[in-house]
């Protein structure tokens, strides 16, 4: 009489692990009883009201069109750093200006206006991480500037994730936890490079 | 794909969003274990898979990342799938029918009954030698770990895995392609 191998079964057993067969649960059902029982807090489920799309959209603008601005006011008096500098934040002055200086401005859908609060967002954390590294500022002493910035932006990342627990959607706090981080790197890049010779930054 | 430690926090959180994400990329697998375990029966498979998700959500402060969160839910799936199969007296037939080892005695009917999918021949497998083989061979427990989950020790384990997997074999017969098998050799067929 005909037997399957062991081997045989050995991979039939391995394809029903993979399998996947209908779904049991439906989310309708399942997220009543959990709003029943206090696990979905508060309603999280996207609002579209005016009010509220205005105000993200608002705060985007002010985020972006900041930073740009707070990478001009750190580059001036130093009109050939700033020249190269004006390519490299172009993107966010662009994106700042579509979003903020275009009234017709328009949105087909939710997902193309994440798309383009997300790209600035992007954008801006590169140009601030940019400008950071670019900073021909710095003074002799850079090494405790830096040092100094670090433990600002330690807290700032401290403070915004906190803030992302009662708020994880927020872009705002989003933005700023992503900015902070991106200029922690930077701040770090520059910290590594500017330490005594035959030194190298090990930990922070 | 590991799950992102920040979509967990919004979760905990008691984000809707973060907390229906969590579902839609686990259910799939979360859902055919309580399915398997559950021996066909749909309704009931239904209902423990809603309460595994209960609990799974229940249990998310809780989750420290030692293990993926996957192979954490998992865990907690066939827990409560046994623990709910137990409450309806399914588990308890199950732990009986693997003390007396009555688990390889075969009805007329499965004498001559031939399987076309591994989920057919499972169903004409007692209940303790199909949890054991499910748990061991599908959801990758070891013997020890199904002892401590059925109550049982784990050489009985494999005494039931190996009863069940002969009978397996036996049963999926039909799968083993002709012309493979008069050169003896044979192959899956495929499914």
């Amino acid at each position: 009489m005909l037997h399957l191998s062991e081997e045989e079964l050995n991979i039939l057993a391995e394809r029903e692990r993979n399998r996947s067969g209908l779904p049991l649960t439906s989310w309708e059902s399942l997220s009543a009883q959990l709003r029943e029982e206090g696990i979905i807090r508060g309603d999280v489920t996207p609002r579209k009201s005016r009010s509220d799309w205005w105000m993200r959209a608002a705060a985007a603008v002010l985020l972006v069109s900041g930073g740009a601005l707070a990478g001009r006011a750190t580059v001036q008096g130093k009109p050939e750093a700033a020249s190269q500098q004006t390519v490299a934040i172009e993107p966010s002055v662009s994106t700042a200006a579509s979003l903020a200086g275009n009234t017709t401005v328009s949105f087909k859908s939710e997902d193309e206006a994440w798309e383009v609060l997300n790209r600035a967002g992007a954008d801006y954390q590169r140009a601030s991480a940019f400008l950071a590294a670019k900073d021909q500022n710095a003074p002799a002493d850079s090494t405790s500037v830096y040092q100094a910035r670090l433990v600002a932006l330690d807290a700032m990342t401290s403070a915004s994730r906190k803030a992302l627990y009662s708020a994880p959607h927020d872009p705002v706090i989003n933005q700023y936890y992503l900015a902070a981080q991106g200029a922690r790197e930077a701040t770090l890049r520059q910290l590594s490079t500017s330490l005594p010779s035959g030194t190298k930054l090990v930990k922070w | 794909m590991p799950t992102d430690q920040l979509l967990l926090r919004r979760a905990i959180n008691g984000d809707e969003r973060a907390l229906r994400q969590i579902w839609v990329e686990h259910a799939p697998h979360i859902d055919a274990v309580v399915k398997r375990l559950c021996d066909g029966d749909p309704d009931l498979a239904a209902d423990i898979a809603q309460e595994v998700w209960i609990q799974i959500f229940r249990a998310l402060p809780g989750y420290r990342g030692d293990s993926q969160f996957g192979t954490w839910a998992h865990r907690i799936a066939v827990n409560r799938t046994l623990n709910a199969l137990r409450r309806v007296r399914r588990l308890a037939r199950i732990e009986t029918d693997i003390e007396e080892d009555t688990a390889f005695v075969e009805i007329d009917s499965d004498r001559t009954f031939l399987a076309e999918s591994i989920e057919q021949a499972m169903s004409h497998l007692s209940p303790g030698a199909r949890a054991v083989f499910v748990l061991h061979d599908i959801e990758g427990f070891t013997h020890e770990e199904i002892g401590a989950e059925l109550g049982i020790t784990s050489g009985g384990s494999k005494s039931q895995l190996f009863k069940a997997r002969a009978k397996l074999r036996r049963l999926l017969a039909p799968l083993v392609s002709e012309s493979a098998a008069g050169m003896g050799r044979s192959n899956v067929a495929p499914i």
